[in-house]
């Protein structure tokens, strides 16, 4: 209650001073003008931040390089101008009130820049200013030279710290983005993410029920399309994210889309054509084929092991590849385009972006010819439905319109709106009866079975279930900064991101699955949702120069977010032939969903600044959330965090002389998780029962509920430095993190013999991340005619559940939550010796040995990680450029060869006698130590590689364009492994849970070319 | 432009204007974070006679869902212990739903941590129901209902699993049980089933069931050193019931959490396929062509490609119901009591009154010896109750009662697929959620 009064206070003053003021000011006033231009050549430079320093007064250079800032109080004043690739400069000036002063600037272009400005959630802040590092990377410049086709491919390997955890190769699949480690055992990993200042939807929900396709969910967070952003900050953990409050403990990453400059019209157009191809070389299907010892006549399959067991004899030994083959392959090429337009200026008041891009991706399946020739009988057709032929398509409309507006010399707002529409088909792939990789890679070599060698549901029935996910989005938020004097800036963001989505199932009567209860009678399931993000969120910050040296900065705000999801589940079941709408099931179910939570939180914080040099900061959060139990109705954020500028312009001490600048940094901050809208709740269910054969409403405990609940607490510490060198041609920055989470929101299992619900959540965890990152920009050449850069970035992260309150461990299916071990570790029953011990070549049953007992198997997901980024320029036209990723400290479970070789005997190492010997101990072994099958999961991959060129103006100018480049690229181009399956990275479902590689389609080789023409 | 100006200006006040409000309207803030949650029934809402028979049909669907599983929760106790004796064979792949039919579950078996949370909810649940019926009509025979569910859920509870097993409570608070032995388990059951036929109200279907599932009990907790007097008090138990009595659990197409799942597979995934002469000890069921265990070879299970699949033709449908307590059980118990008291006409004469009520039994005769007539009683009780969650307490019985050997009555030696070879259990471990319980440290006994 006293931080609300304090906050409306200061906002009730900010109202009231600004219009008691605004004319009383007026009178001592005058303005700045003035041009920069390049040091190098004297062009002017657009879209240089031009701020008067100790207030919050700026502006933003047009295409002609000027800048105009009015209401500048009388007086001296330090001007400081900064644009990314250039080096900032400073100067002073003095207003004279009523009059305009010009100063102009002359900047050199410089490869890296340490100091940048970044957007935080007390408004925009350079990071000399911050304790914490925020991660910028360059959208634009990845964007131009590299095979970027989702947001997914924007942030991988991209920044330290941050991993991207993909699911599989289908067209629209989604990944997982994990920033510094695992901090819940029970919630959200994710981090929160911002579009234009409001909260956004980037959730990957599960396909579920009859829309299940078993792997590969889509992620709203590829609803953004790269080309509209302008710039990208991720804030890694909750020494940063404090004033982001609950939700912010697994950080955040801000996005800011394209803003309109003013100037001219300026048009830009793009073509990319290209396409993907599976070149993964999938195993085989071996039979071991032989004739029964007892009953000689029997033809059986003959395992080498039974053969020395005296069970049978080996007569033929049979091998095939079904994912291979010609004839039953569902391997394709897969086409891809994407074509866009951006337009963009206007006048110094009124600017305006827009742009619009349509995406189309085939991807690489179809069905196997083997398949089409079998419906073609079955159905007496002689054409298949397009869908079923290619299951895997995706269809995508993105547009954007921000304007930006000056109303007076001290107001400006910004709309930004955003529309997607997504229509993505999704094959049947796999952790899945009907899934292609699994009916072919279990199927069988056996020659008896030719004429249906498919293991589960046939591809022909799996193809014949057409799942669709479609989604339509607006996103729209108004920004607006106010700055009734030069020491008061006042900003406010009211949004919505609104998102609806179906789900969709259709199988026809007579097609589809055989193994699936009623789906072969007619299959329609709709299942529809929309999600409404609301976000209001206000402050003020006031900066005032205590003394000639020190500087203060007051932030106050208020937040309000309010997230909601509502649904309706529809299915169908038994359709009569020839169509599958929905009222013409003769079963239907349906069901309702829905979940509301609603954030306030409140903010002050307080930075001094010694100098231009030393900044400390201290910061307080105040949330409330719809969530939390009776108990405890709020939870308070502290911060803390200090930065000392070192060096600068390579001034520091004789022994540090090389270096150009130093700054040392500290940061210290709470953040939380809030749990779920009912978690804290008791409350029953509706269900129906069938009473004496009559459905009757009936309830059931769905919760036992917990008043106690609180946020979870993610606390961390980070300290590190930024060092420029080599004449700004290096820099260097490293940062250590221990984050610490307590109160850890645990889904604590409960006994079953309370016979109420599998689990509570309850804040019983700790939860600890240490680690460090590592980030080196490195321009190792510069001749004028040819540069060559280096990007490495590295890091490495310890992920440990320290207490889980005393309880027994957490088990899921080959993983468990266990105090002293990784979040979601691998654990399973392992091979722990085996040895031929009567030198027969074979290994039996008897000769090997298992753990009785689960065992650990490694982290599930990757420890460490290095990625390593070198462009090359030659002529200041062709860039070639590439990304080399390393991920290491991981363990994956080789399902797919597991399952080949224990449930379904159809690999080599069981079958073949010549197989070597580990081989065939782990196929003998895996029947109880499925851990026979944990494998290393380290890896190295060459994701990117592109070759850009930008066309001399005069043969643009042929094209009537004012400039072209025109881009090869291609992406990932080779995996090396020790893992025995294909791509260790791949993880089955989607969520931290899912510790397997099963089934899933590889991701595939992507080729593209692409024309960019600026108008 | 004078129109996008005073747009922005009329945006911009509007966005101020929140400002405020939101500001002030965090001084009220419990008002603001407000939220529906329309998909939640507090239990308040449930303090009316409508409410009371809302939680009788939950009591009845979680305990149709705890035994004969569903759609929405997969397999349940009437197919773990099929798989877990010689009843069927898993036709699937996953290793930890075959660890039922190798009789070797691991307590941390993810995949039946939840057979056991589900028995346990039907329990609460159906006396949760009876107490919230009391409220309204203390003559409601749906209270006796109530109780008997209970009761048949500690029957099941201690034939199926190691001795041990707690019995928890949230009602109205959170209470850890200890856990109890097998015997006391059963003892529990009767507790109950007192109670059931208190209050069974004059409703003859839940006085039946009452009177059976006493009858059950008390088989179940007799022991050998008095094993002719123990029987014969069950059987005095179940002398009213008609021969024709049936009790079942009733299912629907009509939400997934309502199908039968057993349906599903064995007709649908190829997992459950019924046995025939499993591990050596087992019982043709598969081979029998008895018309209680109707039955269809279909080829190899289409799931794991090994499993040769057997079906097992009265769970042909997802509505398919399921009899968990019945007349014929009455006879059966009735007759085993005669064989105890060395009676052989009394005890072929009462399972020759309930062969006589299917075509195409004919009459058994007596086979002369005193372990052919246990073999014969106990196959006779196969048959009859095949697939409705008795025969585990049956193997175990003829280990505890009858003094065999656990790998003479039990499917023993190698498994039909994957290299395996069978474990030893002969029930199943309370999975290790139950660890949760302060009070409870593991099964007491793994003993028959």
């Amino acid at each position: 209650m006293r931080v609300c009064s304090f906050a409306a206070a200061v906002l009730g003053s900010v109202v009231i001073a600004a219009t008691a003021g605004a004319q009383a000011g007026a009178s001592r006033q005058g303005s700045l003008t003035g041009r920069v231009t390049d040091q190098s050549n004297g062009q002017p430079i657009a879209s240089a931040a031009v701020v008067v320093t100790g207030g919050s007064l700026g502006a933003i250079t047009n295409d002609s390089g000027v800048f105009s800032i009015r209401a500048v109080p009388a007086g001296s004043h330090q001007l400081r101008v900064s644009r990314v690739g250039y080096g900032p400069a400073v100067r002073s000036v003095v207003v004279v009130a009523g009059q305009v002063t010009t100063a102009d600037f002359i900047i050199s272009h410089v490869p890296f820049v340490l100091e940048e400005v970044v957007t935080t959630a007390t408004g925009e802040q350079r990071t000399r200013e911050l304790g914490n590092t925020v991660a910028k990377p360059d959208v634009a410049k990845i964007v131009d030279n590299s095979p970027i086709t989702n947001m997914q491919d924007l942030l991988n390997s991209r920044v330290s710290g941050v991993t991207v955890i993909q699911q599989n190769g289908t067209v629209g699949s989604g990944s997982r983005v994990r920033i510094r480690g695992l901090s819940s055992a029970s919630l959200s990993n994710d981090p929160l993410v911002y579009v234009d200042g409001i909260k956004v939807e980037t959730s990957s929900p599960r396909l579920d029920g009859t829309v299940y396709v078993g792997g590969g969910r889509p992620s709203f967070l590829n609803d953004i399309d790269p080309d509209e952003i302008e710039s990208m900050e991720i804030v890694k953990g909750p020494s940063a994210a404090t004033l982001y409050g609950t939700q912010a403990a697994n950080g955040v990453i801000r996005i800011t889309t394209k803003r309109a400059k003013p100037g001219r019209t300026q048009w830009m157009m793009f073509d990319e054509e290209g396409y993907n191809k599976d070149v993964t070389d999938y195993p085989g299907q071996w039979y071991s084929q032989g004739t029964d010892a007892a009953t000689p006549s029997l033809v059986r399959q003959c395992l080498p092991w039974q053969q020395v067991a005296g069970q049978c004899t080996i007569t033929q030994l049979y091998s095939r590849n079904l994912l291979l083959d010609k004839g039953t392959t569902p391997l394709h090429s897969g086409y891809r385009s994407e074509r866009g337009i951006q337009i963009n200026g206007g006048s110094e008041q009124v600017r305006y972006f827009i742009s619009g891009a349509a995406d189309h991706e085939d991807g690489t399946l179809r069905m196997p010819q083997m398949e089409q020739d079998f419906l073609h009988l079955e159905r007496g057709v002689s054409t298949l439905p397009g869908e079923q032929l290619n299951p895997n398509e995706l269809q995508r409309i993105n547009l954007r319109s921000n304007l930006s507006a000056i109303l007076t010399n001290n107001v400006d707002v910004t709309l930004s709106s955003g529309y997607v529409n997504s229509n993505n088909r999704l094959p049947q792939t796999g952790d899945n009866l009907q899934g292609i990789i699994g009916s072919s890679l279990f199927g069988t070599a056996n020659p008896a079975k030719a004429s249906n060698p498919w293991g589960f549901a046939r591809p022909a029935e799996g193809f014949a279930d057409v799942i669709y996910r479609r989604n339509s989005r607006f996103t729209n938020s108004l920004q607006s900064n106010w700055r009734p004097w030069s020491f008061l800036a006042a900003r406010g963001t009211i949004g919505l991101d609104y998102l609806g989505y179906q789900d969709e199932a259709n199988n026809a009567n007579g097609e589809g699955c055989t193994i699936c209860d009623l789906n072969r009678q007619g299959l329609r399931t709709i299942n529809k949702f929309v999600t409404a993000k609301y976000t209001a969120d206000f402050g003020a910050t006031a900066t005032h120069q205590l003394t000639r040296r020190i500087e203060s900065k007051t932030s106050v705000g208020v937040q309000f977010i309010k997230d909601q999801l509502d649904g309706t589940l529809n299915t169908a079941n038994v359709f009569p032939p020839g169509i599958t709408r929905i009222d013409a099931g003769a079963i239907k179910t349906s069901g309702e969903k829905t979940v509301e939570s609603k954030t306030l939180g409140q903010y002050v914080e307080q930075q001094f600044g010694f100098n231009e040099r030393v900044y400390v900061t201290g910061a307080l959060r105040y949330d409330q959330n719809s969530a939390f139990g009776k108990q405890n109705r709020s939870a308070t954020y502290p911060k803390i965090s200090g930065s000392w500028v070192a060096i600068e312009n390579g001034g520091g001490p004789r022994v540090l002389r090389w270096l150009d600048e130093l700054r040392l940094r500290s940061a210290y901050g709470v953040s939380g998780q809030q749990p779920g809208p009912t978690d804290a709740l008791q409350y029953l269910s509706p269900i129906t029962t069938s009473i004496l054969g009559v459905d009757q409403p009936a309830v059931t405990l769905a919760g036992l509920g917990n008043d106690a609940l609180k946020p979870e607490r993610s606390q961390e510490f980070e300290s590190g430095f930024d060092a420029g060198f080599l004449h700004s041609r290096a820099n260097f920055q490293f940062t250590y993190y221990n984050k610490r989470t307590t109160d850890a929101l645990i889904q604590r299992v409960l006994p079953g013999s309370l016979g109420a619900t599998v689990s509570r959540i309850e804040n019983i965890g700790v939860v600890t991340n240490k680690g460090a990152e590592v980030s080196l920009n490195g321009r190792l050449v510069d001749r004028g005619s040819l540069s060559f850069d280096v990007n490495i970035e590295a890091s490495r992260n310890a992920n440990k559940l320290v207490d889980l309150g005393g309880l027994p461990p957490i088990t899921g299916f080959g993983y468990q939550n266990r105090a002293g071990y990784p979040l979601f570790g691998l654990w399973w029953p392992q091979m722990q010796s085996y040895n031929d011990a009567n030198h027969n070549g074979i290994i039996e049953p008897s000769e090997v040995k298992v753990s009785d007992s689960t065992l650990f198997g490694g982290s599930s997901v990757p420890t460490r990680t290095l990625s390593f980024s070198p462009t090359l320029t030659l002529f200041k036209r062709l860039t070639f450029s590439g990304l080399l990723d390393r991920r290491s400290g991981f363990s994956n479970l080789n399902a797919n060869e597991w399952f080949q070789c224990v449930p379904t005997q159809n690999c080599r190492a069981i079958n073949d006698p010549k197989a070597s010997l580990i081989d065939q101990a782990r196929a003998i072994a895996g029947g109880n130590g499925i851990g026979a099958y944990l494998e290393d999961a380290s890896f190295w991959k060459l994701r990117e590689m592109s070759l850009s060129y930008a066309l001399p103006e005069r043969y643009a100018a042929r094209l009537r364009a004012t400039s072209a480049v025109v881009r090869l690229t291609a992406r990932n181009l080779g995996t090396w492994s020790k893992f025995g399956s294909w791509d260790p990275e791949i993880a089955t479902q989607g969520d931290d849970a899912a510790v397997y590689n099963f089934v899933q389609l590889a991701p595939p080789r992507i080729y593209t070319v692409r024309l960019n023409l600026g108008f | 432009m004078t129109r996008t100006m005073t747009f922005a200006r009329a945006a911009l006040g509007a966005t101020f204007a929140i400002a405020a409000a939101l500001t002030i309207a965090a001084c009220k803030a419990d008002t603001l974070l407000q939220t529906d949650n329309p998909d939640v029934i507090d239990p308040g809402a449930l303090n009316t006679a409508q409410g009371a028979a809302a939680l009788y049909s939950g009591a009845i669907g979680d305990f149709a869902l705890s035994v004969d599983g569903s759609g929405a929760t997969g397999p349940a106790l009437v197919e773990a212990v099929a798989w877990f004796t010689d009843e069927a064979r898993f036709g699937g792949t996953p290793p930890e739903v075959k660890q039922m039919d190798l009789r070797a579950v691991r307590e941390e078996a993810d995949a039946w941590q939840e057979m056991y949370l589900d028995l346990h909810r039907a329990r609460e649940g159906a006396e949760r129901a009876a107490a919230a019926l009391t409220q309204f009509n203390k003559q409601d025979p749906r209270i006796g209902e109530m109780y008997a569910v209970s009761a048949l859920i500690h029957i099941l509870l201690g034939e199926s699993y190691c001795s041990g097993v707690p019995f928890s409570t949230t009602r109205p608070a959170l209470v850890y049980g200890a856990p109890q032995t097998t015997a006391q388990t059963f003892q529990l059951a009767i507790t109950l089933l007192d109670q059931a036929k208190t209050n069974a109200n004059g409703d003859a279907t839940v006085a039946n069931l009452a009177a059976v599932l006493r009858g059950r009990a008390l088989v179940s907790v007799a022991k050998s050193s008095t094993l002719a007097a123990d029987l014969a008090a069950a059987a005095a138990a179940v002398s009213s019931v008609p021969t024709s009595f049936v009790y079942q659990t009733y299912h629907s197409l009509a939400t997934d959490r309502e199908k039968n799942f057993m349906f599903t597979d064995i007709f649908s995934a190829d997992r459950l396929s019924v046995s025939d002469t499993e591990g050596k000890n087992g019982l043709n069921f598969g081979s029998a062509n008895d018309p209680r265990v109707p039955t269809q070879s279909s080829g190899l299970s289409r799931f794991d490609n090994v499993t040769p699949m057997v079906r097992f033709l009265t769970y042909n449908s997802l509505s398919s119901p399921v009899v968990h307590a019945s007349g014929i059980e009455a006879r059966l118990i009735e007759a085993e009591a005669a064989l105890a008291a060395n009676d052989v006409p009394t005890w072929l004469a009462k399972l020759n009154v309930a062969r006589a009520t299917v075509s195409g039994l004919s009459p058994l005769t007596d086979p002369g010896t005193a372990t052919a007539r246990v073999d014969l009683m106990f196959r006779e009780r196969a048959y009859w109750l095949f697939m409705t969650g008795h025969r585990l307490g049956d193997l175990r019985r003829l280990i505890r009662q009858y003094g065999r050997g656990a790998e003479t009555v039990f499917p023993t030696g190698a498994y039909h697929k994957d290299n395996l070879t069978r474990g030893t259990d002969v029930n199943i471990v309370i999975p290790i959620s139950e660890r949760n319980n302060p009070n409870f440290h593991g099964c007491i006994d793994r003993n028959a």
